[in-house]
């Protein structure tokens, strides 16, 4: 899923050829993302959508031969001039008077358009401009004098052949934009961009290559750049082997441009660091017209509130408790302390339920578990693909991450598997402004079977490489780092291939707290009394079953209604509450008796602890709350969850919990056997500790006292045991 | 030692008095850092020069009444038209056809006199802690003359002109602990204090004549407003909304006026530019780049950081 969608589409048509366009947000001035070539389409500009967006009026287009645009079967049709008059067409039929023009590689029809309209052009940002004032690139340059030649090699740059394109058109642009992707980790964005090339043909890459092209000497290009009369800004990564940095030079001297260089950077830099370039193109669009100033309130340093900004992550419902737990202990040591929560739907109804203070942009993310939702299929979630793919989601709430702390000077960031602060962080660590914690309950990611899919083997690795290496060289940018739980419920394997030991690495970068739970388990161990004061009423078996916050376990729910209901024949006085969660509606699922569906259940772990048996997909939260509660019960990991799998699998092992069921075999039968002998069953689970939050919250007080050295140091106050364990 | 020596420095002189200034830098355009009230000099804005004489070209000037300038003893030397006329005569002298005007206190009313007279000689022009006849005045400022003998010495009666006679630094001491209500402010105070000494209690007297056009303006409000909406000028509006000699009312009063939004410090005294150098220096050089289109678009100085660390 996308991490913004247009507010508006539509297409414009010249001489039968038809081009897709799109416009976002309604900001000034306008800022026009030009595609760079057929190879690609807008989807290019996607990690700059959302946040430009936010602050102008964004306009993009699918470049004739690619995505939504019609594919012209002439060369004539890919020429310059219908290029220029496509982008003519567009800004005309949306109403854009003029625009910023962004540009990557393709800079010659952008050159253009600002000679020949100067008024439709506010400004112009050439990256990477592929302008012929310098050579092109030794690599490349013997091959394209020979690309119609058939070649007696496909090694390398031989690949910049006709030939080669029409045999192997995914081997061409895998290798070409490998190269283009210098930066180690860089496999997503590859990925991304192999896709959009395979969305053309080389049949329409040829006829492009043959489009007839405005004279394109280095004197008549330097005449064009010399025309150009708005402010440029050019922005060039110095390891780029498309076009060479001696190129941008020229664009920004020709053109009385400024000149930043991207030190360490390829070619993709839109997409490679994309925090660096939507904070460019926003410096340079706001330095083209007068800023409206806004009302400002600075406070003084000494007079400000102590401030903390929480963000938990949205993934299902699990973590919002244990965040809520901590937090309370944090109030007891730091007792000013204000929190804003920085979380997403359906997060969020907890912290409203609990009276918690929401940050007033927090609505504008986009959405994660809408994301993971359109992501899951049957009981199948691919949990590492998909959170990969959430790659574009990431950025854009980053970058609204980011303004929010510019904004308020907090005192402390705690990021609860905040995985798109810390990533971003680590790739622009001149951003952090504040003590900033990381907590985590999975470290790394593993391959859901380490002899399977090779694919999903090496990216893993790669994954878990690109973290190690980032701690490595920005040890410090992370105040903290907390595991929640201890060091041996972690799995005992590598990272991957050639890759520390997680346990071994665990110890040296992170502190653990613990297994985090939202309760004091002892007050939870006597069923009786709870199913009395919670309404249950006793004397029958009393079932639950319960799938997180997230839409994907409506299968599992759906075989657990069916099961129950072979159950009956042989338990007729069972009872199953069966809790939905936010996003599946109970009247989706069928009516069986004894069978009560609840969207969702404040405090869901006191109604879990009085359980005879439960059933649940294999959320750490609740699995966890299960075994404190020492109720027995069965798990379901979702088949391609790495975490499900793999650490919450080894967690649970860890404290004897070792029901496990595949989703494969969970036939109605199965579910109502494995019920009915859960009913009564002993457990011989190991205690969950009951000092975890407090554990973590005397770490992060420690940074915001100044001194980790005991808890008296932090607090005079005496512990609170109401609202230490409630 | 100071942090940044001028590159280049002069007077002028108008009616036998000399106007003593200072410059600093090449860039553009140029800062013209106005004087606020003869109790002190250039010197308080010995934390925004060495900062803004690196991108820009910086001017200031000590007032008639202190620093290296003229102590004139008539009343009438002091009338605020004067010290715009100084202002002028300084940017004649050193070729400056257009300057941002940046003034605190009496300073910013002289920036807004400027910026309302000579819209051609003013890029923009910033007020912190403004005089104004908008807004009120601290109701702890009316209680007590200033000509007559008082019973009493206490807080706001020792700004009479009997104890200032009397007692000269103890009255400075007093209304530098008014400038500076931020807990911690002792070399902020202590700085304002010396220079306060470096002119008299009698120079000071010459100065308080109420005889300003400021004063004119605070019996009629609609000629106030009229000349605030005069102004054509973009305008930087700082106030502090602890300010002890200001009222914070007259920021908001100004911003109101000329529709510009306030910009609060919050927990801030009287001399902002003083009290909080870093906040007030990232906001006055975004407010000029900001206004300034020759000075378009520049990197922030995180990049070179990153490079640095590489």
């Amino acid at each position: 899923m996308r991490a913004r969608y247009p507010d508006q589409e539509g297409y414009v048509e010249r001489k039968g050829v038809k081009t897709h366009y799109e416009l976002f947000g309604q900001g000034e001035p306008t800022i026009l993302l030009v595609p760079s070539s057929p190879i690609v389409h807008s989807q290019q500009w996607k990690a700059q959508v959302p946040y430009l967006a936010r602050h102008f009026r964004v306009l993009t287009f699918d470049g004739r031969g690619n995505g939504r645009s019609d594919r012209p079967g002439t060369s004539e049709a890919y020429g310059d001039e219908e290029i220029i008059a496509d982008m003519l067409a567009v800004m005309d039929t949306t109403g854009t008077k003029q625009a910023v023009l962004v540009v990557l590689c393709h800079v010659w029809w952008v050159l253009h358009f600002a000679a020949a309209y100067p008024e439709r052009v506010l400004g112009l940002v050439a990256i990477a401009p592929g302008a012929p004032l310098a050579p092109v690139h030794p690599n490349r340059a013997m091959y394209i004098a020979t690309f119609d030649e058939v070649p007696d090699t496909d090694e390398g740059w031989a690949k910049t052949n006709r030939h080669y394109w029409l045999k192997d058109w995914r081997g061409y642009v895998s290798f070409f934009f490998g190269k283009m992707l210098p930066e180690p980790h860089s496999t997503k964005q590859l990925e991304d961009i192999i896709g959009w090339c395979l969305e053309t043909t080389p049949q329409t890459m040829l006829l492009n290559r043959e489009a007839p092209r405005y004279p394109k000497t280095k004197e008549e290009t330097e005449e064009v750049c010399r025309k150009v009369r708005c402010p440029v800004l050019v922005i060039h990564g110095d390891l780029d082997e498309c076009q060479l940095p001696a190129r941008g030079e020229a664009v920004a001297r020709l053109t009385g441009g400024k000149l930043v260089t991207l030190e360490g950077s390829g070619h993709m830099t839109p997409g490679r660091d994309p925090v660096k370039i939507n904070m460019l193109i926003k410096q340079f669009a706001d330095s083209l017209e007068p800023r409206k100033s806004k009302e400002v309130r600075w406070t003084r340093a000494m007079s400000r509130p102590k401030r903390a900004i929480f963000v938990s992550s949205s993934i299902g419902l699990g973590h919002i408790q244990r965040d809520l737990a901590i937090a309370r202990e944090l109030r007891t040591l730091v007792p000013d302390l204000q929190i804003d929560w920085w979380a997403q739907h359906p997060v969020t109804t907890v912290l409203k339920a609990a009276g918690e203070t929401i940050h007033p942009k927090n609505h504008l993310q986009a959405l994660e578990s809408a994301h993971w939702e359109e992501e899951s299929s049957q009981h199948e979630l691919h949990a590492f693909y998909a959170f990969r793919r959430m790659d574009e989601i990431f950025v854009a709430n980053f970058m609204l991450f980011n303004e929010v702390v510019q904004e308020t000077p907090y005192d402390i960031w705690i990021g609860d598997e905040s995985w798109e602060v810390d990533y971003f962080l680590h790739e622009n660590p001149e951003l952090k402004s504040a003590p900033y914690v990381f907590l985590t309950d999975v470290i790394g990611f593993l391959p859901v079977d380490p002899e399977g899919d090779p694919r999903d083997v090496a990216l893993c690795a790669d994954y878990n490489a690109e973290m190690i290496e980032q701690r490595a060289r920005y040890p410090r940018l992370r105040d903290l780092s907390l595991y929640i739980g201890e060091y041996d419920e972690l799995p005992d394997v590598r990272f991957g291939p050639g890759l520390p030991n997680i346990r071994d690495w665990t110890r040296d970068w992170f502190t653990p707290v613990g297994y985090v739970l939202p309760f004091d388990p002892l007050e939870y161990r006597d069923p009786q009394g709870l199913r009395a004061r919670l309404g249950y009423g006793t004397g029958y078996p009393l079932l639950f079953a319960a799938v997180g916050g997230t839409g994907v376990g409506r299968n599992l729910l759906q075989r657990v209604v069916d099961g129950f209901a072979l159950l009956r024949e042989t338990m007729p006085d069972a009872r199953l509450v069966m809790v939905t969660g936010p996003r599946i509606e109970p009247q989706d699922l069928p009516d069986v008796p004894g069978l009560e569906k609840r969207a969702y259940v404040h405090n869901l772990f006191e109604h879990l602890a009085c359980a005879d048996a439960a059933i649940v997909q294999s959320g750490l939260s609740t699995t966890m709350e299960l075994v404190a509660a020492r109720r027995p019960f069965a798990y379901v990991p979702l088949r391609k969850h790495w975490e499900q799998q793999n650490y919450v699998t080894y967690r649970l092992r860890h404290y004897g919990a070792r029901n496990r069921l595949e989703y494969s075999e969970l036939t109605p039968r199965r579910v109502a056997d494995t019920l009915a002998e859960l009913v009564g069953s002993p457990v011989t689970y190991r205690e969950v500790p009951r000092d975890s939050a407090r554990r973590a919250a005397l770490q992060i007080a420690g940074l915001l006292s100044g001194t980790t050295r005991d808890s008296g140091a932090v607090t005079q106050r005496p512990v609170d045991e109401t609202i230490r364990t409630r | 030692m100071r942090a940044r020596y001028p590159d280049q420095e002069g007077y002028v002189e108008r009616s036998g008095v000399r106007t003593s200034y200072e410059m600093y830098g090449d860039g553009t355009p140029t800062v013209l850092f106005l004087p606020a009230w003869a109790i002190g000099h250039s010197r308080f804005w010995k934390g925004q020069i060495p900062y803004f004489a690196r991108h820009y070209r910086v001017i200031t000037f000590d007032p008639r009444g202190n620093g290296k300038s003229g102590r004139p003893l008539d009343p009438a030397a002091y009338a605020d038209t004067e010290y715009t006329a100084d202002a002028l005569a300084v940017m004649d002298a050193t070729q400056t056809d257009r300057a941002v005007m940046v003034g605190f206190s009496r300073g910013a009313w002289l920036a807004a006199m400027l910026a309302a007279r000579y819209p051609d000689r003013v890029l923009g022009a910033v007020m912190a802690g403004s005089s104004s006849p908008l807004g009120e005045l601290l109701p702890e400022r009316t209680v007590h003359s200033f000509d007559d003998p008082l019973e009493t010495e206490e807080g706001w009666a020792k700004s009479n002109r009997h104890y200032w006679h009397k007692d000269y630094r103890g009255f400075l001491e007093f209304f530098y602990s008014k400038v500076f209500t931020e807990p911690h402010s002792t070399k902020q105070i202590e700085d304002g204090v010396s220079w306060g000494l470096e002119t008299t209690p009698e120079v000071l007297i010459a100065t308080h004549d109420p005889h300003d056009f400021s004063e004119r303006l605070k019996e009629r409000r609609d000629e106030a407003l009229a000349f605030y909406r005069s102004i054509r000028c973009p305008l930087l509006i700082i106030h502090g909304d602890q300010d002890a000699v200001v009222s914070y009312t007259r920021g908001v009063a100004i911003a109101e006026a000329t529709g510009t939004p306030l910009i609060t410090i919050a927990g801030g005294g009287h001399h902002n530019f003083g009290r909080d150098p870093v906040k007030t220096n990232l906001l006055l050089r975004e407010f000029i780049d900001r206004i300034y289109p020759q000075s378009n678009f520049e990197e922030e100085p995180d990049g070179d950081a990153e490079r640095a660390e590489r």
